[in-house]
């Protein structure tokens, strides 16, 4: 296998390079690194936040620091020095824009690097926007059309000056501050994020989007996300991430929380691509990062799926409680790791109502030095009368020196609940390779079209435009991986 | 961080460490045990090994016997459940400590002798020591481990050269706790190349009694070990068990483990296939009802090229009654051509009990075949609804679904007679399940 890999083609295409690792140069407001109630005032300050937001921040402040970091992933990783980051930094022309058009023309041009559909681009693809840039969120698009149709999609500043009654209500209630670690990090520091609420009996009249990107030197950004969706309405929300080309490590640790009502539905994609660090794992972004899903209403639905391609660390469940009878969660997530990345994602099924069901649908690709870990709990409690679950989750080794994990914990405490859990681990067969081969393809054509078949079961979950972004991100970070 | 290892378990530990003069030659080992104890404390719940197994208990009825505040009223009325094994080969450790036969010489078998710890001359102290040192993990990092070597007595070393064509009879080891002491049986044994042994190791004891077994065993190239462990302990009594086994070339480990009784049983089970084409298959079985916590956490390290390994879990929960079942298949770099396939099948009969699964895979090389799968669920309606036609009562077809379920772990135990014994036992076992319960 090793020796497959002199072919200098395929080394060129397995040493490709980082395509977002460009560092935009703009004026911008930060605070000197290191965290302190002040900093937390600063920030809520800064945003000119409500009273009980600072108190909840402060409280969450208080807890995390007689917190532990948590050690149970297999994730190697040097300490943390968390007074060694700056919470909070803003572009310098921000405040008070009226339209897109004042956004600072670099930022737009950084967008336009990005593929981020702003302008029109946009309305062809008819997605909104929010584009949050470090710690604050630069421009939300489409917002008339969705206000005509009672949507709210804001920044989460906004959302905490102009709706205060709504993030009072479901702010914390699925992800609490005392949640874990990095969620109790999050909600002392967390500095902007996006807010989507949808009204009763409404179908969001198109998908809704939004681009994340750390751009200054020796920040973490921590952003919050809280998606509501009223009885009897539907929603899909895209996330795509990425971050400049460095040698320090940068700390992201996000929390993202859906609440869906009765015969409620959330689509939540995400396309991972921070930058993963080189091939020496130097630099790169630590994604610790809580996602969770309450499916609060009789039949709602909530759906996950993730492509996680960047970041050297991942620490990533995005879950689903399943509280309403005959409530649907699902999983949907393709894992590339190459090089020194490290990745421990996976999900967490909570049956709590009757007939609730789940389904976990996970394919891991390791390539390189890296290290892939699956980690899921299906857990049925006794009220879970008729739960069902269905775990998939298969790993594809590229090259010898590469490591695939999982971790599947089921906890049953229904009699009539059905578990199921399958895993496989292999590499690609040589006999799909030499098949492939002698129709014509090449090794690279060859190693492709098998990977994107292992991951269609997952492909096929994402928006279309996500797809095909997924599917190239995908063939960046592996073609070639495997001879 | 020391959880629960008190002034009371660490003055316990110091002054065991020179009490038995025949055991001065473990001070080395026995200082290092401690100072892991010092370091590691006994695990909590904090730790994601044992993240659903509470020792609070049994870290309290440590420190009562640690401070003598067990009486002999507590336990008068226990016995002890010996099996007729006159005329077969038997050996028994009370208390952790090696019983002379009642009369005559030791019934072993053929290629096979056996001496307590106390009385190793120096070449075999020379091996024992080697075989105590041979597996870092359990007196490194694991307490309970530590904690054994800390506070052991006496022990078992064991050691088959038996390269008979036809299979030895099987050799009975007994470790009995007798409820007055917190027991630390310590077993060395190994498997000269080329032998063979098959090893019965039974847990008994009085009610309430509290052990912390450790068993390290070394099969030499092209070996065959067969090792059924089984316990059927009193409902209130806890046994933790750490068991390390390591395969050199060729050599085949046949393994069942047998868990019906005790209050709290918590075995680690590790197995390190060292050799080329060195395989290992493990079946296990436990039944939880009343208010039993059973937690089986096994690894299998795959080291070397060409090594399989199977291995199956069967778990039945009734009751309040609580399975743990953690399996671990590691594949090393270089273990190219690993065949490894692991199974947790479990049966949840009552919304008050619990299972809990989760088998592992961690796989540092891409030339392998492995696979794994848990399921967890009721009894088959469609076979009941079957075996009701053929004209059984609801109950006798529950009864004849869980023998079968629990019978297939049965399948690996050699010679098949003793297969035999082991499943009338079982049976009795079903049978004394509350009938309203399963």
């Amino acid at each position: 296998m090793d020796s497959k890999l002199q072919n200098p083609g395929l080394n060129e295409l397995v040493n490709r390079r980082y395509q977002h690792g460009f560092v935009t140069d703009i004026e911008s407001d930060t605070v000197p690194p290191g965290h302190s109630e002040q900093v937390i005032r600063f920030i809520s300050q800064k945003k000119d936040e409500p009273a009980f937001l600072l108190e909840w921040r402060l409280k969450a402040y208080r807890h995390w620091l007689t917190m532990r970091e948590p050690g149970w992933a297999r994730l190697h990783y040097p300490p943390i020095d968390y007074q060694d980051i700056s919470y909070f930094s803003a572009p310098r022309k921000t405040p008070g824009l009226k339209s897109i058009d004042e956004v600072d023309p670099k930022l737009l041009a950084t967008y336009e690097k990005l593929g981020v559909p702003l302008h029109e681009r946009a309305r062809l693809a008819g997605v909104a926007v929010d584009a949050v840039f470090d710690s604050v969120s630069v421009t939300t698009t489409f917002r008339d059309k969705l206000a005509a149709a009672g949507v709210i999609f804001c920044s989460f500043s906004e959302a905490a000056r102009e709706h205060p009654e709504l993030i009072r209500q479901y702010l914390g209630t699925v992800v609490p501050y005392r949640d874990n670690y990095f969620a109790a990090l999050n909600s002392a520091m967390f500095t902007d994020g996006s807010f989507v609420y949808i009204p009763k009996g409404v179908r969001c009249p198109m998908e809704l989007s939004t681009y994340f990107r750390i751009n200054q030197a020796k920040t973490g950004q921590f952003e919050r996300t809280l998606i509501i969706a009223e009885e009897g309405s539907h929603v899909s929300y895209l996330e795509g991430c990425t971050a400049p080309q460095r040698d320090e490590n940068q700390l992201h640790a996000a929390v993202v929380e859906l609440v869906a009502l009765k015969d409620a539905t959330i689509k939540y994609s995400t396309v991972q691509n921070w930058y993963p660090g080189d091939e020496e794992g130097r630099g790169g972004i630590y994604n610790f990062v809580t996602k969770r899903g309450d499916c609060r209403g009789a039949n709602s639905k909530i759906s996950w799926t993730q492509v996680e391609a960047g970041s050297a660390i991942t620490w990533k469940y995005p879950s689903c409680i399943l509280r309403g009878d005959n409530s649907v969660g699902e999983f949907y997530s393709v894992a590339v790791t190459n090089n020194l990345q490290q990745a421990d994602t996976g999900t967490k099924m909570i049956h709590i109502g009757r007939n609730t069901r789940s389904t976990i649908v996970s394919k891991g690709i390791a390539a390189g030095r890296s290290q892939s870990a699956y980690r899921g709990l299906v857990k049925v409690l006794p009220t879970a009368e008729g739960a069902r679950n269905f775990t998939q989750c298969d790993s594809l080794l590229m090259g010898s020196r590469s490591a695939a994990h999982t971790y599947p914990y089921m906890e049953i405490r229904n009699p009539g609940a059905i578990v199921e859990h399958e895993a496989t681990t292999s590499k690609i067969g040589d006999d799909q390779l030499f098949y492939c081969r002698q129709r014509g393809l090449s090794q690279e054509d060859a190693v492709n079209l098998i990977v994107n078949g292992f991951c269609k079961q997952v492909f096929r979950e994402l928006p279309m435009e996500f797809a095909v972004e997924a599917q190239n991100l995908l063939n960046v970070s592996l073609e070639g991986a495997v001879g | 961080m020391n959880t629960g290892f008190s002034p009371i378990w660490r003055d316990a530990c110091q002054r065991s460490r020179n009490a038995i003069p025949q055991l001065a030659w473990l001070k080395e080992l026995r200082d290092s045990a401690i100072s892991v104890l010092a370091e590691h404390g006994l695990p909590d719940l904090t730790q994601e090994e044992w993240r659903y197994t509470s020792l609070t208990d049994y870290v309290q009825r440590g420190a009562a016997y640690l401070a003598d505040k067990v009486t002999a009223a507590d336990t008068a009325t226990a016995t002890l459940t010996v099996e007729e094994t006159v005329g077969q080969p038997h050996l028994e450790l009370l208390d952790g400590l090696l019983q002379e036969p009642g009369s005559g010489a030791r019934v072993l078998p053929a290629g096979v002798e056996a001496l307590s710890l106390r009385q190793l001359s120096p070449e075999l102290r020379a091996r024992a020591t080697g075989l105590l040192a041979s597996h870092k993990t359990p007196d490194d990092t694991r307490p309970l481990a530590a904690l054994n070597m800390a506070l052991l007595s006496d022990g078992l070393y064991l050691r088959s050269t038996a390269t008979a064509d036809t299979p030895p009879p099987p050799l009975h080891l007994r470790l009995a706790s007798s409820g007055t002491a917190m027991a630390q049986p310590r077993l060395l044994i190994e498997l000269a190349p080329g032998s063979q042994l098959s090893l019965i190791i039974e847990h008994q004891s009085a009610a309430g009694a509290l052990a912390n077994a450790v068993t390290q065993i070394r099969c030499g190239a092209g070996s065959r070990l067969d090792l059924l462990r089984i316990q059927d302990l009193p409902a209130d009594a806890l046994l933790t068990e750490t068991t390390h086994v390591e395969l050199d070339r060729d050599a085949t480990l046949s393994a069942t483990s047998l868990d019906f009784g005790g209050q709290l049983v918590r075995q680690d089970l590790s197995v390190a296939l060292n050799g080329a084409g060195a395989t290992a298959n493990i079946n296990g079985a436990f039944v939880v009802d009343g208010h039993r916590h059973i937690d089986n956490h096994t690894t299998i390290d795959h080291r070397a090229p060409d090594t399989g390994s199977r291995e199956m879990f069967h778990g039945l929960a009734t009751g309040h009654g609580r399975g743990v079942f953690n399996g671990r298949i590691v594949v090393q770099p270089g273990a190219v051509r690993t065949a490894s396939a692991l199974n947790s099948r479990n049966l949840l009969l009552a919304t008050t009990a619990e299972i809990d699964t989760k088998p592992e895979l961690e796989i540092f090389t891409d030339d392998v075949r492995c696979s794994h799968g848990a399921t967890t669920g009721e009894l088959d309606a469609n076979a009941l609804f079957y075996l009701r036609t053929r004209g059984l009562g609801p109950d006798e077809a529950r009864q004849a679904l869980i023998t079968a379920f629990l019978h297939a772990t049965l399948a690996l135990i050699t010679p098949e007679d003793l297969g035999v014994r082991v499943a009338a036992r079982l049976q009795s076992r079903l049978e004394a399940l509350d009938g309203a319960a399963i």
